[in-house]
């Protein structure tokens, strides 16, 4: 009985100190990416593409407790009894600017393809006559297809038109299609509000191509 | 007795730990939380075993099932069902935008397996960021949603 308890508790320290060595770790790695954070923005604006926009997580109105971020921070200003800065909720991201990630990264796919001359001719076919019947609101811009992929744009009124298209591309019972796909839109017309569409449809019995992690505001709500 | 207790409590401590130090995560939902789709399908579903649903209407009908606290990025969907022989039991998984809007689905996957709870794979959905994700699946008389895991 000893020594099954002494082995136990053996366990138990084992995995104590395995929990401290990785928690340990995590923060190293949280410390290491706060600092890359404003290397990285630059970067990007001197590529020429705007800066995503950050997403400002309020707290409570009346906080109990501040938060661990917020605990650091305060930690270093000097305390005052003056009401706390409150952080400035900045716009979301737009539905195009959500997608660029996809849209980058299929495109890129999408563009290394060659041509599967049979299979490319015949999706393309199929897709043509399954979105003719589309509703006025909606048109059909081009599609091609290469090897496991099909790339469709379509046109929109409006996002509720668009809305309407995307949920028929994910129905069970009315999907045109009989495989994965990624849908989002690329750009929208200042002037009459119209919204271009493209939806990469990928070949039956294939995965949906893996889309790399932003990694950045997505909220960790697990 | 106490000392045999407390060695088991010592124990599962112990795993536990080790769990969460490798990271492993997970979230599942029952398929009794989902709904009909369309809403007017509901009467056809009955609760299986509180948590599971089957469809005991003569045609296939759909249910959906939403995962409430969904991570950014990848996800692989795995869902648990039966279908009787003869019966259909076919899913896929969408990620939609935080506007609602679908963004990705999964092709369809039918189980194969017969007359047994079997879980099986219906691939991977990349979630938007603040984005939501949910599973449809298209039950044949009979055929059951026991759960999925997200």
């Amino acid at each position: 009985m000893t020594a099954k308890t002494f082995i136990v508790g053996g366990g138990v320290a084992i995995a104590l100190v395995v929990l401290y060595l990785d928690q340990r770790g995590i923060r190293a790695e949280l410390t290491a990416l706060r600092a890359e954070l404003p290397k990285a923005g630059s970067e990007r604006a001197e590529h020429g593409r705007a800066e995503r926009r950050e997403v400002v997580w309020l707290g409570p109105p009346a906080p109990v407790e501040p938060s661990p971020t917020g605990s650091r921070d305060e930690a270093a200003a000097p305390s005052e009894p003056t009401p706390q800065p409150v952080a400035q909720p900045k716009p979301l991201e737009t539905p195009i600017e959500q997608f660029a990630l996809v849209h980058d990264t299929l495109e890129q796919k999408f563009g290394s393809q060659a041509n599967d001359g049979g299979w490319a001719m015949d999706a393309r076919r199929s897709v043509e006559t399954k979105l003719a019947d589309l509703p006025v609101a909606s048109r059909l811009g081009s599609i091609e297809c290469r090897s496991t992929l099909c790339r469709v744009e379509t046109i929109h009124d409006r996002y509720s038109d668009a809305r309407d298209f995307t949920s028929r591309l994910a129905s069970l019972d009315r999907r045109p299609w009989n495989g994965g796909f990624y849908t989002g839109p690329i750009s929208e017309d200042p002037q009459n509000g119209a919204v271009t569409f493209v939806t990469y449809l990928v070949r039956e019995g294939m995965e949906l191509p893996d889309i790399p992690d932003r990694g950045d505001d997505a909220p960790a709500s697990r | 007795m106490f000392k045999i207790s407390m060695s088991s409590v010592a124990g599962a401590c112990a795993v536990a730990m080790c769990l969460l130090s490798s990271g492993v995560s997970h979230a599942g939902a029952p398929g009794a939380t989902g709904f009909a789709f369309p809403f007017t399908d509901q009467t056809c579903f009955a609760f299986a075993e509180a948590a599971a649903v089957v469809n005991n209407c003569s045609t296939q009908k759909e249910w959906i099932v939403s995962d409430t606290i969904t991570q950014a990025g990848n996800h692989s969907i795995l869902v648990t069902g039966f279908r009787p022989n003869g019966g259909q039991l076919t899913c896929s998984a969408c990620a939609a935008t935080k506007e609602g809007m679908v963004a990705n689905c999964t092709v369809p996957v039918s189980l194969s397996t017969v007359d047994s709870h079997t879980q099986f794979s219906i691939g991977t959905v990349n979630v938007p960021a603040f984005g939501s994700l949910y599973v449809e699946c298209g039950l044949s008389t009979g055929a059951r949603f026991d759960s999925v895991s997200f």
